[in-house]
């Protein structure tokens, strides 16, 4: 907040019939808004970079339980990432999302058994399901809300069911082997550890970069407007098939890293039980946020190993803790700290801090 | 042949009750409920336990039907209706989270073992000629689905059920008339849950139910009702039938490993060809 105290502010010049500590109050919140966005981003992006380097180190300083779990709570973040892409900011609900992180899995275990690179495999699986996103996808040029949920949701299915069929290649219901890709010199847990968390990376800085700025605006424009928005000359067409290929291909890729981290994959994995577990982290993420997923899929991993030895009563919990969520936080966790802050307490805080600082 | 046919219709009847329960919910409340065979799984176990401690079979089946309402007033009234105005997204996560939580309950009171609710007639079949026999509860199912189809279109036509419809038309202005949104969507979760009570129940009498039954159950429901265009009764209600009867030619003559798929198919290009449900323009009777 030291920096606060430099910006210049100019009460006393103010023509205004406003007291003078009124109007300096005014003038010290805006200058905090102001000088709060200039400096977050390049705080944002340090507190981005010391948290990269110190993930960097953990496998270094932990067990490969803990690496195991980082390395999960990552895949399910970057999936997320995608979904909330398709159900936060184009408003979309496509309940395909299980089917496609599936279809990086089984492309990217396919293709390495057939002699591929299995880095190649990553965008290569991606492409292949933002195509596939976009045949699914197309029903949302007639179809809205539940509709488009319903049959993405039955295609989704249908995909998966696919996988059982064509047992030459996937090996059916029994499941296959993945060919786990090692990086030369260290152990299997920490190289796919440090495979998942580049990858990671890169997934979120290239979403934050398409996010923040032109075309995040656009896809929140066509969710909020529909049709309406061709009248601001932006096809919703093209706006909400280029979500669907996007969030397709970051879902492919996140299953590759899935693939990767199980060792063995069966198309049972893909089913209801994981897509439950999707939406609830981008339901907690809070549809829309940017940084949401990571939370999002952090308390499911959480929740999922606490309640993991109860048998029964861990999928009761499951729901349990999933309506108690809803019920208390409609709008995910996320909203939780945008709540605190505006809440009356806090904004009492804000102000009495900023008129101090003005004063003294 | 003629017994597949009849299993068909069967199925059918199950598959467009639960769909027409879940019609009436997503109507006067706007929300797909995915828990909806659960409540009937439920309430089913609740009849087969009191019929197992030596309760009278009719007495077991009113019970059971009085369940599934009460799960469905209650379910309205404690956890859907706060959440109406924060959109669709966390209503139907709602009915997610309430599906597995149910699931799963009845698996931690009840087992997972599969049950049957053991009718008077159960077991016995009726002999068509040509060596083919009917069980009465099929025909019983079939029965039932019939009546329970014409109820619900009757109750459509009471003043209860215009004022479902007016809300369905236009929930602000209905309103503004002077309906009550609020009792009007707990009836609707109450008429829904019985219905669901009595497909699991029909389907209890005449094969097994566990804590697996919704899953599969609810996912033809919604076949049905999208058939319907989630609108249409008649439509839900020929739409159950006609997936029944697919179902079965497909698990005869190809394969039951495929039947699943074909309904997920059969959904995909309702959707896709006519997303309004395939008797619309037909305008028999709409909700």
């Amino acid at each position: 907040m030291s920096e606060l105290t430099t910006q210049p502010a100019a009460p006393a010049e103010a023509p205004s019939a406003l007291p003078a500590a009124v109007t300096a109050g005014i003038t010290a919140n805006g200058a905090a808004g102001h000088a709060a966005r200039r400096g977050s981003g390049l705080r944002k992006g340090i507190v981005a970079i010391v948290a990269l380097v110190l993930l960097f180190a953990l496998p270094f300083v932990s067990n490969t339980y803990v690496v195991f779990v980082v390395s999960l709570t990552l895949v399910y973040a970057v999936s997320t990432l995608g979904f909330n892409l398709l159900v936060g900011w184009s408003g979309q609900i496509g309940l395909a999302h299980a089917a496609l992180f599936a279809v990086g899995a089984y492309g990217s275990s396919v293709a390495v058994a057939a002699g591929v690179p299995f880095l190649v495999t990553i965008p290569l699986a991606g492409i292949a399901a933002a195509l596939l996103a976009v045949v699914i996808g197309f029903p949302a040029i007639r179809l809205r809300g539940f509709f488009l949920a319903i049959a993405t949701l039955a295609l989704g299915m249908a995909i998966v069911e696919l996988l059982n069929f064509a047992a030459p290649i996937t090996g059916g219901g029994g499941g296959m082997n993945v060919q786990v890709f090692a990086l030369p010199g260290i152990n299997d847990a920490a190289s796919t550890y440090f495979i998942v968390l580049t990858v990671a990376a890169i997934m979120f800085f290239l979403v934050r970069r398409a996010l923040v700025g032109r075309f995040g605006r656009t896809l929140q424009a066509v969710r909020d407007l529909g049709q309406l928005s061709g009248s601001l000359g932006v096809s919703a067409l093209r706006y909400r098939l280029v979500a669907f290929a996007l969030s397709g291909f970051v879902a492919a890729v996140a299953g590759t890293l899935y693939a990767q981290l199980q060792t063995f994959i069966f198309p049972a994995m893909f089913q209801m039980n994981l897509l439950v577990p999707m939406l609830v982290m981008v339901f907690v993420g809070g549809a829309g946020s940017l940084w949401g997923p990571l939370i999002g899929a952090a308390f499911a991993i959480v929740l999922i190993e606490f309640f993991q030895d109860l048998g029964d009563a861990q999928a009761i919990a499951y729901g349990i803790v999933l309506m108690v969520v809803i019920a208390l936080l409609p709008g995910g966790l996320t909203s939780l700290f945008r709540t605190l802050g505006s809440s009356r307490f806090a904004q009492r805080l804000y102000r009495r801090r900023a008129s101090t600082e003005e004063t003294s | 042949m003629l017994q597949t046919l009849v299993s068909g219709l069967e199925s059918g009847s199950w598959f467009a009750l639960l769909g027409l329960a879940i019609v009436v919910v997503m109507k006067a409340a706007d929300v797909p409920n995915f828990a909806m065979a659960d409540i009937g799984l439920v309430a089913t176990y609740v009849g087969i336990s009191l019929a197992g401690a030596g309760v009278p079979f009719w007495l077991a089946v009113v019970t059971t039907l009085v369940t599934g309402i009460l799960l469905g007033v209650v379910i309205d009234v404690a956890l859907m209706r706060r959440l109406a105005k924060y959109g669709h997204f966390p209503l139907l996560l709602m009915t997610i989270g309430l599906s597995l939580a149910l699931t799963a309950l009845t698996g931690l009171v009840w087992g997972h073992d599969p049950r049957s609710f053991r009718a008077p007639w159960t077991g016995a079949a009726i002999e068509v000629g040509g060596g083919v026999a009917i069980g009465v509860s099929q025909i019983v199912s079939i029965v039932v689905g019939l009546l329970g189809a014409v109820a619900i279109s009757a109750f459509f036509t009471t003043p209860v059920g215009a004022q479902m419809r007016a809300v369905a038309e236009n929930r602000a202005t209905a309103r503004l008339v002077g309906v009550n949104a609020g009792r009007l969507s707990a009836i609707a979760w109450g008429v829904g849950g019985l219905i669901a009570a009595v497909t699991v129940m029909l389907q209890a009498q005449s094969a097994l139910v566990s804590t697996l039954t919704p899953a599969s159950l609810i996912i033809y429901g919604f076949v049905a009702a999208t058939m319907g265009g989630f609108t249409s009764l008649f439509g839900t209600f020929a739409g159950g039938l006609v997936l029944g009867i697919i179902q079965q030619l497909v698990g005869t003559y190809i394969s039951t490993a495929a039947q699943f798929s074909v309904a997920l198919l059969v959904v995909f290009l309702v959707l896709v060809l006519r997303p309004d449900g395939f008797t619309k323009g037909m305008r028999l009777r709409d909700v």
